[in-house]
This record gives structure tokens, C-alpha cells and sequence, in this order.
């Protein structure tokens, strides 16, 4: 009674003052102290009251005070700036930009966003700003050296070829790792669409559309995505409209694309002369006559004296060219916010005729309907055609695999100027022939679109409905000319492949935020989501066609396959999560999910993934305030179970599939036995980190450690052959990744205009196997219990025997022998890198930056399988490298090169052809990846041009690598085997905003 | 108010998501059906038998491994000195270079129990069921024969008292319980059961039937084949005898017609060959016989020539020499390649004879010359020989030396065809070729296949072949 009187008289009070108080107008404008620019819609309060109001496009606000109120301007991005508006009637405010990182909003699951200082779980970011301009054909290579604990690598050096990224090291062995994609809140279908050449789900998506990258990467982050969060989620956000004038940005950029490095081959005349002495050498081993053999050598190979030389790789590869427009247009009233953007973008390989063309046009809407109904949409649109190379691998016909392997002794060209084909020894396409005459085409149209409806019911209690969709329509057509020899036998064929894949969306979600006695921040989110996709193929084989002008499958007088494939699979969920934040000090955040698949065993469908994270942000606290270096420390640590759904659509039913055809009737066979309880893998992860900020700002980043465990990994179970069945997935291995994560920034110079940044990212790893199958300690020789789940398995390689020049190995007491068993090999090094990171240096002075970033990673192997080919002392009917010129000649000699011998096989030898630690490599390597050199014009000329900006910009990418690797490039997952190789881009271009 | 609105929405979106959720999470698949519903129909079961017939049908089994091993692993045939570097180590009879894969045959033979234990109940014509039951029979004996002979000794040839058989599976694996671990069987278990399923084929079958399918003279023929590896000469006789006797059978053409039959379809002189459709079958420039052994299409590997040795064998007059071979240049080398495989249903595509009338006139000559019958023994021999233009063999050879001639011409009638090295093991004999440093004597470790390394691992009961 007494607390209701005292309150009935404050209001009394209260009233009695406004009562009083002379109301009067302030009005004025708001720039950004960065360029002068307006800024629209920065948030303006008087302090103490609700009472506010927004800026219009002009940055102008109007608003009614009494005297001495203070006003507070807010802007995200920028400082927030209180001001004593005394008796003052025109305020005009410059916000100074935001520097502390930490300020930074993080975007989160489901439309949701976040201070950064605030989080409690593992993000990795990198935003558009970072991207912009750089010529990357999907927007996942922006992740590689950028990101902590990302690692990202290219699988092809094809344009717009795919992409190999893991988040947290591999948790898996059979199920997919690849991350979830979530574009604008579209869950993305996963993997290349197309089959003839490497590509890329992302590729559909323009770089510069990019507003930011979140890299969910521990379970208190992911796990509200359940059984799709286990591999770490990819955030996408596109660019929005922000209200005020429109804004048009044109930028150009033209380039070239090169080859990161020949192959050192041996000439034509060395490689006759290599020839001679293998033939020798085995007349000699096995009493033939050296005279036939070296006559045999000189008919087949040339005479060394006079034989001509071509290196296939000059016509090959080539400088392929690049180019970039992009246009967009942004802006809006406040009410109705927009931004619409294009883009061309086309890259011509470095292989001859492979080349990437992308168009895409995005739109992006907000509208704010009434004061409680908002829609948002965004519209993306992309159609990407790829002439594409043959995918890569050992393929005699694959131009980058072939040209080094070529027989030198033969031009491409005969005199008559015709192609010269087919060609002697074991690569008998001529592949400038090949490539020509073939088309290998692959055409994409998609769209990534969203749509979404948000109501404020009361305040603070939002509705969200939301729905997504991506859609992708795809073809492949190969054809190949009966002009090429080795295809004339069938007249030449056309293979059409035909793909669709509809992916579908919708989430509907309702919010509440709260702010309790000015001091407990709590936010709870809860909705229910469901999810689809369809994915269906179908492909036609004609053979027979008149001549290469015509090459559609109407023209082919066979018919001869048409397939089809279809696949499908579903999940429901629904999920809560719930912050809560005290004085920004205390922090905590839980989420909890519960998922049906339809991918899993009837007895296990349906899961619960729970997580939950601390804060403490130490500098909020008095008696660290004291402390004036120290700008801001928080500790934090989360824990979390998230899943891995991403096995067979129908892995866990018992099928009878396709059995093939005999004499035109078809079969059926059974495919798979079932496992009722086939169920998703589980991803426990305990995270730790600090974040720190010292000096304003001066030196800033974060340390994080993490542990995760991929339990119940589907491995797949051997059955007895006999059986009938080679094995059946069951939910049974361990994995365990740990590693450490440290971004550590810093602002060496900002003084007088000039300023330095150094941002150095690294990220240490370790994978280990804790457990296979039970009682087993190994599966086949790749899998072992207490290594890595990628190992290189091969005997210990010992060099030619100094006495004889025959290759020698270690066996399995370690003693040299020319004969190599199963039983001699061992583990010899991963694949998997120890660590990664990157580091990017930004200096700028007035409007001239510069920018070099440099990315790499250590301790990891390769199997250089090119070289298994080119290393092999000429003994094969294919050419060889330069360092072959070591091979064994005289006794005593010691060398790695075996002495040359046709065929490869000495008496009593296991053939030097054989896998050992010969052709493993250290793949560690640094590389100048970026360097970007760029100049604003003076604002000044730039205004009375009736411009805001115009930006020259240089670019290269990958100028420089430094690596102990011999093969074509160390960026390979594990082994190099005719992998379209990387390429080195140089471009230059011009970005107006007016 | 607040609450309770929040309550309502809250409470709708629940029921509304999870009362569907047991839809809205089921799917079908359509390349696939459940197993409970495939064998229902006898369409099923038909279908299932065409897979069976699919499996003889890759390059590691028919397509290619089967003809091409046996003779290099002996001295048939050789590699030229460019190639593709298939066959390299069967060439010098490196460890483990065998025909291993042959063990992938469980795969077939369980579908093939499939369909001997659903055929009874199926919904069809008793004639039906049993042509349907006939051809399961045969397939799982050949597919346990071929197996046999690569990874056991034969009965009466065991090595070292090693007399492991085979692992005999007769019920189809139809859930993960049946996938137990067991023991392999003698190997004369294991031939008592191929002979049990042999002759149940043949008491299934019809008179007559498809060449391109499993027939009685074919299940006949095969049996004959068994028991001449048996060394059960009497039974190689009655039953080789069955086969040749078959009406509507295969029979011998004439010595112009030698080659063209290789191109015909089926072969005249096939009991049995595997059909492979262009279109949809065709083993390609990578993998065909048509590939492998001849240089007749652009792109072909043209890998596998006759050996001096086996070329110097033939008489002049010799059909098989003068049409059977023609000259050719590879890479530098004058070598002679085979017509048996000249891509005649379609680019890089040829049927495979699987047991051919020549072959089974062979098996009775054997078993005649076995068993004293040196006159009956002469005539089969010296049809082949006569029909191919070569000289007879006189009627004075007898004993080892009539046995000598008709091994001798098992090499020149069946080169290419899969034979050699599978007459030598039977007859205990030593390999020696010019590829060879030292001969390989039957007592060596390499004549039998390892069983794949995996399985033992995987199943205690297995036991490695001896050397492994």
C-alpha cells in the first residue's frame, strides 16, 4: 500500500513537470565524420524518455524537446553520441564509424542479431567489405586464410570449380562434412550440380551482393540447426537498402588468368636417349640382343640426335582472360527499402576453352507496411555457363593431365596443317584436337529466393514468417566428334544430362524481447521449421552423327541410354532458444532442438540436440574499469550436441535396386540390406575463448579452444563377402577434433592519415580416430583407431641401390628389398594439415590502400600422383620430368632416380612404378594470395564530377607461392592426380558511386 | 492477455507442425523398392535372374579378366612392349596377381539363392519355374566354379594336404542375422555341390534352349568340364557326350566358317556365350576383349599378342594361324593379333563364349586318352584338328604323348579363350614362358588366388590360401 502511494505520487509528480516544462523544436542533420555523408535512419532519442525519432534520406531529424534534455544519436556501425542540447534550436551531429571490432553485429540463426561482445559461442566472420571486387567465382573461397578454424580448399583450378570447406576439421568418415549454406535463411541444397566439370553450388551467388559471412562454428552456435548443425553453418546475408538518397555503384574490372607453374618435362631428345638405356638395360637383364633393343628404342622413340621436340603444354595452356561489371542501386524512403544489383562476370581458363560465365541479377526489399507488418524480400537470379574441361583425374583425354605426358617426339600439327592424331604411346588423344572438336558445356539457371512476413504483435513479441527456396535447373551436354579419331568408331556421341534440384524452406518463429528493470536483457525464440528437397536427373546417350555441325541428340542415328535418377528427403524440427544478458555482464544463452528426418531408420527419426553458453565480460566490472588499456575482456565457453544428417537419402531401408540388363530385358538385384536404427551422427563440442580489446581498440582478437566429439559416425560395418553384401552402415565410430583459434589484431600506425592494420588469423588442428568398429582397432589400412581419418598408407621408398640402380624399399623389419609386400606399408603422414591460417596487411594513407594477404597452412602430405607417372625413370610409354636426368647411370652413384629400365619391372623386382613414400610431399605452403593495391579519387574533383566515389583498384591473386611441393600446386586435398591446376590473376579496374 | 496470446500461437504452430510431422516426413524412393515387395511377383524374380546374368558381364569377371589371365598368367599369350600396363604383373606372375576378384562372384550366387528359394512358391507355370529354377542352378555353379578353380586345388591335386574349398552359401542373405561368419568347405564338398546343382539344372531344364541363357547342353557340358578337372573320366565322357548329342545344339562349323563364327551371334560352337548389347554393355576402348587383344579400332589398346612359343606351334596350313592371326605393327614391333574378338555387335563389343563344342570334343578326347581309349580319344581330337586344315595326329601316339597332343591343342583351339593356366593347375604342371626368369613349378604359393586380405581379418573362420 505504502510502495502503490509513493508510486501515485511520483506520477503526480511527474505530470506536475511535464506540465511545466517549455517544449520547443530541435532539428538538424546527422553525417558520417568518415566522408560528410547523410545518414539516413540513425536512431535519435531524448535521453531518459522514449521519445525518439529517426533521420530521414537527407540524415535530417526533427524533434521536440524541453530544455536541457540531452539527445542520443545511434547508428549501427557508429559511436553512439549523447549531446546537451542546451539552448540550441539546430544541431548538426558527425558520428564517428565504429572501430571497436566488438561492437560489430553478429547475425545469428533465424533473422536474429548480436553484438559481438555479446556472444558466447564460436563465430567466424568475414564481411562483404573484405570481398568486394575480388574476382572469386563462389563466395566460399572468401572463407580460405580469412576465417579461424576454417579451412577451405580448392578442389579444381577450373572457373567456378568446386570447393572443399571444413569447419573444425573433419568429424566425419562416411557421412558428408561439408557445412550447412544458409543464404538470406534459405538452406541451401549441398555439393556440385554438375558431373562434367568440377563445380559449385555457391557459384550462383555475385561476391559483391555479399553483406557478411558467419561461420557458426561449435554446438552453442549450430546446434539450433539440429541435425544439419554438426559440420558448422555458413550465414550468408546479402546487401539491403538502407533508407536515403539512391545510391548507384558501377564498378569494371578486366584481367588476365595464368598458370601458376610449367611442368619441367624432359625434351624429346632426352627422353629418346632415357629410352635407349632402358631398352639396354633390359636386353642386358634378360640376354636379349643390345643392338635390337637400342634399334627397337630408336624406332619407337626417335633418334636423340635428331628427334623434334613439342611441349604439349605450350599449346595446352594459355592466358585466359577475366572480367568483372557489376551495377547496383540502392536506397529507399525509410518505408520501403531497396537494392538492386547486377553482374557479369566472365573467366576465360587457363586450360584452352575452359572458361566460366556468370550473369546474375539480386533484389532485395524491405517494406514497412504498417507500423507492426513488415515484408522483406530478396530475389536472386543467376544463370552460369561453363565450358568446362574433362573432370579431374587420370584421363588419357584430359588436356592438363596429358599435356606433360605426351610422347615430346610428336608436333600437334601435321605438315598439312591438320591435327596430328591419334598420337603414339599410352596418351594417344591429341588433346588440342580433342578439345576443339569436343563440347563439354554446362549450363546452370538458378534462383535463391526469399520471402518473409514480420508482425509485431505487441511490443517486443515479434511474428516471423518465413519461406525459402532453390531452385536450380542444370545441364550438362558432351559431345564428341567422330572427326577424333578414337571417336569414329561410334560416329561420335551427345550425352545430355538434365537436372533439377527444388529445395524448399519455410520457418515460422516468434520472438520476445524484453529489458527488465533496465538491467536483465531476455530474448526467447521458438518456431518450428520444415525442409525438402527433390533432386531428379535424367540423361540421354545418342551415338552416330553426320559431322560436328550438328550435335543435338535429334541428329544422332542411335539412340543409345536414357537414365534417370530421382532422390528425396525431408525433415521437420522445431527448436527454441533463449538469451539472457545481465547488465551486459553476465551473459548465457540456451537452445535446444528437436528434428525428424526422413533419411533415418523407423526406430530412430526423431532427435533432441540441446546446447548452452556463458559470458562473463570482465571489463564491465568496477574494478577492472580502473584499468584504461583495457578496453574490453570477456571469457566465454559453450557446450552442445549438434548432428550430421547428411548420409544417403534412403541409407537405412532394404532395397532392391537396379540389376543391370541382360539380352535388352531388365534386371533387379537387391542393393541394401536395412538397419532400423540407422540414425545421424552426434557432434559434442566444449568451446572456451577469450576476447579481448586493449589500447581503444589498438589490439584487439579473440583465442578460442574447442574439443569436439563425432559420435555414432556411420561406418560401414564389412560383412562376410559370402554374405552377399560387402557391409551395412551402423552408427558406430568416434572421432575427436581439438584445436586451438587465435585472431589477434592490431593497428600498428594511425597517425596524420596514415593508418596500418595487421590481422593475423591461425588455427591449429588435430583429428584422431578414438574408436571403429568394435573390437577393431582398423578398417582396411586407411581407418585406424588413434590416427587421423586421412592417412597416407605406403611402404618406405629407400632409393636406387647405389650397386645396381634398382629401386629399393623397407620392409617390414626395415631392411631394403627390391620386392614391396602389402605387409611393408605404414602410415606415413596425413593429409590433414596441422594448421592453417592468414594474415592481411592494410595500409592506407588519405584515399591510396594498399592490401597484401597471405594464406597457407603446414604439416600436412600429399601424394604427388603425377608424379607416381613422371617420376618413373622413362620406363613407361609416356614423358617424364626433368628430374628423371638423375636416374642410376654408373655403380656407386647415389641417387633417388632408379636406373631406367623399359617396361619398369627388373627380374626379381617389384616394379619401380609403386606406390611408396617417393611420390609423397610436404604440402605445407604460403602463398601471396591477394594483393590489392587502391586510390579514391580527391572527394573533391570526384563532387564536381557530380560522383561521391571513384575508386581505381589493381589486383593480383596467388602471385606468389612458396612451397617445397614439386607438382603443379599444393593446394590439393590429399593427392594430386590430373587436377585442373590452380591459376594466378592479375586485374585491374574502376568502381564509381554516385 | 499477452501470455495467453503468446500461449494460443504457440500452442497452434506445435500441434500444427508435429500432428503432420509423420507425413510430411515420408518418402519413397523410385529407383528403388523395398525388399519386401520385389520378389512378390514372378516379374521380380525374372528380373532378379537377368542381374545374375548382368554380373557375368564386367571386365573383372567375362568381360575381359576370365579370357585374358588365364592364358598370360601361362604361356599363351604375352604383352606387347608398349601398352596400357593391364596385365602387367599376371605377366610375370607377380604374388597377387591372379583373378582374385572372382571372390565379388558371392554377390551373384546370393541372388541366385534368392531365386531358388522363391521360385517354388512364385506365381507362374510349372514349366516356367522349372527353365527359371534350371538357369539359377547353373549360374551358381558357375560362379562357384570359376571360384573354385582360382582360389583351391582340385581334389586330386591338393598340395600339402591343403583342401580348402569354398564357402557354400545356399539361403539368400535376406537380413543382417544370415550375414554370419563361417568356414570354407573341402574342396571336394565344394565340387559335390557345384555337381548336385548341375545336374538338378539339368534335370530342370527343357530339351532345348537359348544359347544366350543357361540350357541344358550347356549345364551337360559344363559338368563335363567339372569332371574332367575331378579326373572323374567316366563321368567327363557320358556327360561331354550328352552335350555334343544335344538336339538344336551347339555344333562344330567348318574351317571356312572358323572366324566368321567368332562374329556370329550366338557362335555356332557355343553352348553358352554371354550377349553383351552395345548400347547399354559395351565394356568400351578401356576395357573390351575387342580393345585389349586386337589394334582393329582407333584408341585400342592392343596389349595382348600370342607368344612365339604358341604361334610356332601352329602348322602352316592352320586356319587358326593363317585367319586366326593377322599381321600388325605396334608401337614399333610386328606382332599378330586375334580375330576372336573383332567388335562384332558394335563398337568395342563382342559376345563371350562360355563353354564351346571344340572345348567339350576336347574334354571327351582327354578323358578317352585317360582311360586307354586311345582310337576314340584320336577321332575327337583330329575332328578339330582336320576341320582347322593341320595334319592328323597318327594312331600310333598314344599314352602321354596323345595326352601332350591334346593339351597341345586345347592351346591352339582355345587361345584367348581362359583355359591355359587353368590345364596346367589341374595337371599339376610348371609355367615357363619367356617372361619368366625362373619357372613357376605347381607347388608354388602364386598358382592359388589369396583370398582378399579383409576377409580374413574380418572372419576368424577363413583360412589364407598357403604364402599369403
Amino acid at each position: 500500500m505504502r510502495k502503490f502511494l509513493l508510486a501515485g505520487v511520483c506520477l503526480l509528480m511527474s505530470i506536475c513537470v511535464q506540465l511545466r516544462a517549455q517544449e520547443r523544436t530541435v532539428t538538424g542533420t546527422v553525417t558520417s565524420s568518415d566522408d560528410g555523408s547523410p545518414l539516413p535512419g540513425v536512431s535519435v532519442l531524448v535521453k531518459g524518455t522514449t521519445k525518439g525519432t529517426n533521420t530521414d534520406a537527407e540524415g535530417k531529424y526533427r524533434i521536440s524537446l524541453s530544455a536541457g534534455a540531452q539527445l542520443v544519436f545511434s547508428y549501427v556501425g557508429f559511436l553512439k553520441s549523447t549531446l546537451d542540447i542546451g539552448a540550441k534550436s539546430v544541431v548538426d551531429v558527425a558520428l564517428s564509424p565504429d572501430d571497436n571490432n566488438l561492437n560489430e553485429v553478429v547475425v545469428t540463426a533465424y533473422g536474429g542479431s548480436t553484438a559481438k561482445k555479446n556472444l558466447t559461442s564460436a563465430v567466424a566472420q568475414v564481411s562483404g567489405k573484405t570481398i568486394e571486387n575480388l574476382p572469386l567465382q563462389s563466395v566460399d573461397r572468401a572463407l580460405q586464410g580469412r576465417a579461424a578454424g576454417v579451412q577451405v580448399t580448392s578442389l579444381s583450378g577450373q572457373p567456378g570449380g568446386g570447393i572443399n570447406v571444413r569447419v573444425r576439421g573433419v568429424g566425419s568418415i562416411n557421412a558428408g562434412n561439408e557445412p550447412l549454406y544458409i543464404i538470406d535463411g534459405v538452406q541451401v541444397a549441398s555439393g556440385g550440380l554438375s558431373s562434367t566439370a568440377s563445380s559449385n553450388v555457391l557459384a550462383s551467388l555475385n561476391p559483391n551482393d555479399i553483406e557478411s559471412i558467419q561461420v557458426l562454428k561449435d554446438a552453442a552456435g549450430s546446434a539450433i540447426y539440429g541435425a544439419q548443425g554438426a559440420n558448422g553453418v555458413v550465414l550468408i546475408s546479402t546487401k539491403r537498402g538502407k533508407a536515403g538518397k539512391t545510391k548507384f555503384t558501377v564498378s569494371y574490372q578486366e584481367g588476365s588468368t595464368q598458370l601458376l607453374k610449367k611442368l619441367d618435362v624432359l625434351t624429346a631428345s632426352q627422353f629418346a636417349t632415357l629410352k635407349i638405356e632402358g631398352f639396354v638395360n633390359r636386353a642386358l637383364a634378360t640376354n636379349q640382343s643390345v643392338e635390337t633393343a637400342r634399334a627397337n628404342a630408336i624406332a619407337q622413340y626417335g633418334d636423340p640426335a635428331t628427334v623434334q621436340n613439342t611441349d604439349w603444354q605450350d599449346y595446352v595452356f594459355r592466358t585466359g582472360r577475366l572480367r568483372s561489371i557489376n551495377a547496383s542501386a540502392a536506397g529507399g524512403d525509410g518505408k520501403t527499402n531497396f537494392r538492386l544489383s547486377t553482374a557479369y562476370d566472365y573467366n576465360a581458363g587457363q586450360v584452352i576453352k575452359s572458361d566460366f560465365g556468370r550473369g546474375t541479377v539480386r533484389l532485395n526489399v524491405d517494406h514497412q507496411a504498417t507500423k507492426k507488418l513488415k515484408f522483406e524480400t530478396s530475389i536472386g537470379l543467376a544463370a552460369t555457363k561453363q565450358n568446362g574441361a574433362i573432370a579431374d583425374g587420370a584421363f588419357i583425354n584430359s588436356p592438363f593431365f596429358a599435356a606433360a605426358l605426351i610422347l615430346p617426339g610428336q608436333p600437334v600439327y601435321k605438315e598439312d596443317g591438320s591435327y596430328n592424331a591419334p598420337l603414339t604411346g599410352a596418351f594417344s588423344y591429341n588433346p588440342v584436337q580433342s578439345v576443339e572438336y569436343e563440347t563439354r558445356l554446362n549450363t546452370t539457371v538458378q534462383t535463391v529466393s526469399n520471402f518473409a512476413l514480420n508482425y509485431e504483435i505487441v511490443p517486443g513479441l515479434k511474428f516471423r514468417s518465413f519461406y525459402g527456396i532453390d531452385y536450380a535447373n542444370n545441364r550438362d551436354d558432351a559431345y564428341r566428334d567422330p572427326i577424333v579419331p578414337q571417336f569414329a568408331s561410334t560416329g561420335g556421341s551427345s550425352t545430355v544430362n538434365s537436372r533439377y534440384t527444388l529445395n524448399w524452406n519455410t520457418a515460422q518463429t516468434l520472438s520476445w524481447n524484453k529489458l527488465f528493470a533496465n538491467d536483465h536483457d531476455i530474448t526467447v525464440l521458438g518456431g518450428g521449421e520444415y525442409r525438402e528437397e527433390v533432386r531428379e536427373t535424367v540423361t540421354a546417350t545418342g551415338q552416330g552423327f553426320p559431322n560436328g555441325l550438328f550435335r543435338t541428340l535429334a541428329a544422332a542415328a542411335r539412340p543409345i541410354t536414357t537414365t534417370g535418377t530421382y532422390t528425396t528427403w525431408r525433415i521437420a524440427s522445431l527448436f527454441g532458444s533463449a538469451n539472457y544478458s545481465f547488465k551486459e555482464k553476465y551473459l548465457a544463452t540456451a537452445t535446444l532442438r528437436y528434428d525428424g528426418s526422413s533419411r533415418f531408420g523407423a526406430n530412430t527419426r526423431y532427435g533432441l540436440f540441446p546446447a548452452a553458453s556463458v559470458g562473463y565480460r570482465l571489463s564491465e566490472e568496477s574494478f577492472m574499469k580502473g584499468l584504461g588499456w583495457l578496453s574490453e575482456l570477456k571469457i566465454f565457453a559453450g557446450y552442445g550436441k549438434a548432428g550430421n544428417n547428411n548420409i544417403d537419402n534412403f541409407a537405412s531401408r532394404a532395397l532392391f535396386g537396379l540389376g543391370g540388363q541382360y539380352i535388352d530385358l531388365p534386371g533387379v538385384r537387391p542393393s541394401q540390406l536395412g538397419n532400423a536404427n540407422l540414425s545421424w551422427e552426434v557432434a559434442t563440442t566444449i568451446n572456451a575463448g577469450v576476447n579481448y580489446s586493449l589500447f581503444n581498440g589498438r589490439i584487439y582478437g579473440e583465442v578460442q579452444a574447442y574439443r569436439k566429439v563425432n559420435d555414432r559416425l556411420l561406418l560401414s560395418r564389412p560383412l562376410p563377402d559370402d554374405s552377399g553384401f560387402g557391409s551395412i552402415f551402423e552408427n558406430l565410430g568416434k572421432v575427436e577434433n581439438k584445436g586451438l583459434e587465435i585472431e589477434f589484431n592490431h593497428i600498428n600506425v594511425n597517425r596524420g592519415g596514415f593508418k596500418w592494420e595487421t590481422n593475423w588469423n591461425v588455427s591449429f588442428q588435430r583429428n584422431k580416430i578414438l574408436q571403429l568398429l568394435p573390437g577393431q582397432d582398423r578398417i582396411g589400412t586407411g581407418l585406424r583407431v588413434g590416427e587421423p581419418t586421412s592417412i597416407h598408407w605406403y611402404p618406405t621408398y629407400a632409393g636406387a641401390n647405389p650397386a645396381d640402380g634398382r629401386s629399393m624399399w623397407l620392409d617390414t623389419l626395415g631392411n631394403l628389398t627390391y620386392t614391396v609386400q602389402a605387409r611393408d606399408s605404414r602410415v606415413q603422414g596425413t593429409p590433414l594439415p596441422k594448421g592453417f591460417g592468414g594474415v592481411t596487411n592494410r595500409l592506407s594513407y588519405k584515399g591510396l590502400s594498399l592490401e597484401f594477404f597471405l594464406q597457407g597452412q603446414w604439416g600436412n602430405k600429399l601424394l604427388n600422383n603425377n608424379g607416381f607417372f613422371m617420376e618413373s625413370s622413362a620406363s613407361a610409354g609416356w614423358n617424364n620430368l626433368q628430374s628423371q636426368l638423375d636416374r642410376w647411370t654408373t655403380p656407386g652413384q647415389i641417387t633417388r632416380v632408379p636406373r631406367a629400365y623399359e617396361g619398369g619391372t627388373e627380374p626379381g623386382s617389384s616394379s619401380l612404378q609403386t606406390f611408396s613414400t617417393k611420390q609423397l610431399e610436404n604440402g605445407g605452403y604460403v602463398r601471396l594470395k591477394q594483393v590489392t593495391l587502391s586510390y579514391d579519387l580527391p572527394s573533391r574533383l570526384v563532387k564536381k564530377a557530380g560522383m561521391s566515389r571513384v575508386n581505381l583498384f589493381a589486383q593480383a591473386i596467388n602471385l606468389l607461392t612458396w612451397t617445397a611441393y614439386t607438382g603443379f600446386d599444393p593446394e590439393v586435398l590429399s593427392i594430386e592426380i590430373g587436377t585442373y591446376p590452380q591459376s594466378k590473376q592479375i586485374t585491374g579496374g574502376i568502381q564509381i558511386e554516385f | 492477455m499477452l501470455t495467453r496470446q503468446l500461449k494460443n500461437i504457440s500452442l497452434a504452430v506445435l500441434v500444427a507442425v508435429a500432428s503432420s510431422c509423420s507425413d510430411l516426413l515420408n518418402t519413397e524412393p523410385k529407383q528403388s523398392v523395398s525388399s519386401d515387395v520385389a520378389l512378390k511377383d514372378i516379374t521380380g524374380i525374372r528380373a532378379l535372374l537377368i542381374s545374375v546374368y548382368d554380373r557375368l558381364q564386367p571386365n573383372t569377371y567375362y568381360g575381359a579378366r576370365i579370357m585374358i589371365a588365364p592364358e598370360i598368367m601361362a604361356d599363351n599369350v604375352r604383352l606387347t612392349n608398349t601398352n596400357s600396363n593391364r596385365y602387367f604383373n599376371e605377366r610375370v606372375n607377380a604374388p597377387s596377381a591372379h583373378m582374385q576378384q572372382f571372390w565379388a562372384n558371392y554377390a551373384a550366387i546370393n541372388e541366385a539363392n534368392f531365386i531358388i528359394s522363391a521360385i517354388d512358391g512364385a506365381n507362374t507355370t510349372t514349366a516356367d519355374k522349372a527353365q527359371i529354377k534350371g538357369e539359377a542352378l547353373f549360374l551358381r555353379a558357375l560362379l562357384y566354379f570359376d571360384m573354385a578353380r582360382v582360389f583351391a586345388y582340385e581334389p586330386t591335386k591338393v598340395v600339402n594336404g591343403f583342401n580348402e574349398g569354398l564357402i557354400l552359401r545356399t539361403e539368400p542373405t535376406d537380413d543382417v542375422s544370415k550375414a554370419d561368419l563361417r568356414a570354407r568347405s573341402t574342396i571336394e564338398e565344394t565340387y559335390q555341390f557345384i555337381e548336385k546343382d548341375l545336374k538338378d539344372a539339368i534335370a530342370s531344364f527343357p530339351a532345348t534352349g537359348n544359347r544366350l541363357r543357361a540350357n541344358k547342353a550347356a549345364a551337360n557340358a559344363l559338368l563335363a568340364r567339372v569332371y574332367l578337372y575331378w579326373e572323374k573320366y567316366a563321368d567327363a565322357i557320358t556327360y561331354a557326350t550328352a552335350a555334343l548329342d544335344a538336339p538344336n545344339g551347339a555344333s562344330l562349323v567348318s574351317g571356312a566358317n572358323y572366324v566368321a563364327a567368332f562374329a556370329a551371334a550366338p557362335n555356332p560352337e557355343s553352348f553358352f556365350e554371354i550377349n553383351y548389347v552395345q548400347a547399354t554393355e559395351s565394356l568400351g576402348v578401356n576395357e573390351s576383349m575387342h580393345s585389349l587383344t586386337t589394334n582393329l579400332t582407333t584408341g585400342n589398346w592392343g596389349d595382348v599378342v600370342p607368344t612365339n612359343e604358341l604361334l610356332g606351334l601352329y602348322e602352316a596350313t592352320d586356319i587358326r594361324r593363317t585367319q586366326g592371326f593377322f599381321a600388325a605393327t605396334k608401337g614399333g614391333e610386328a606382332v599378330f593379333f586375334s580375330r576372336k574378338f573383332p567388335g562384332a555387335r558394335g563398337p568395342f563389343t563382342d559376345n563371350i563364349p562360355v563353354i564351346r563344342y571344340s572345348e567339350v570334343l576336347l574334354i571327351r578326347a582327354e578323358a578317352y586318352a585317360a582311360t586307354g581309349k586311345a582310337d576314340l580319344a584320336l577321332a575327337d581330337l583330329n575332328r578339330i584338328r582336320t576341320r582347322a586344315g593341320a595334319t592328323p595326329v597318327a594312331a600310333t601316339v598314344t599314352g602321354t604323348d596323345l595326352i601332350d597332343a591334346i593339351m597341345r591343342e586345347r592351346r591352339l583351339e582355345l587361345v584367348l579363350e581362359g583355359h591355359r593356366f587353368f590345364d596346367l593347375k589341374r595337371r599339376g604342371e610348371v609355367i615357363t614362358k619367356a617372361a619368366l626368369s625362373a619357372p613357376v613349378p605347381y607347388s608354388d604359393f602364386r598358382i592359388l588366388a589369396p583370398l582378399p586380405v579383409g576377409q580374413i581379418q574380418l572372419n576368424p573362420k577363413l583360412k589364407q590360401n598357403p604364402g599369403y
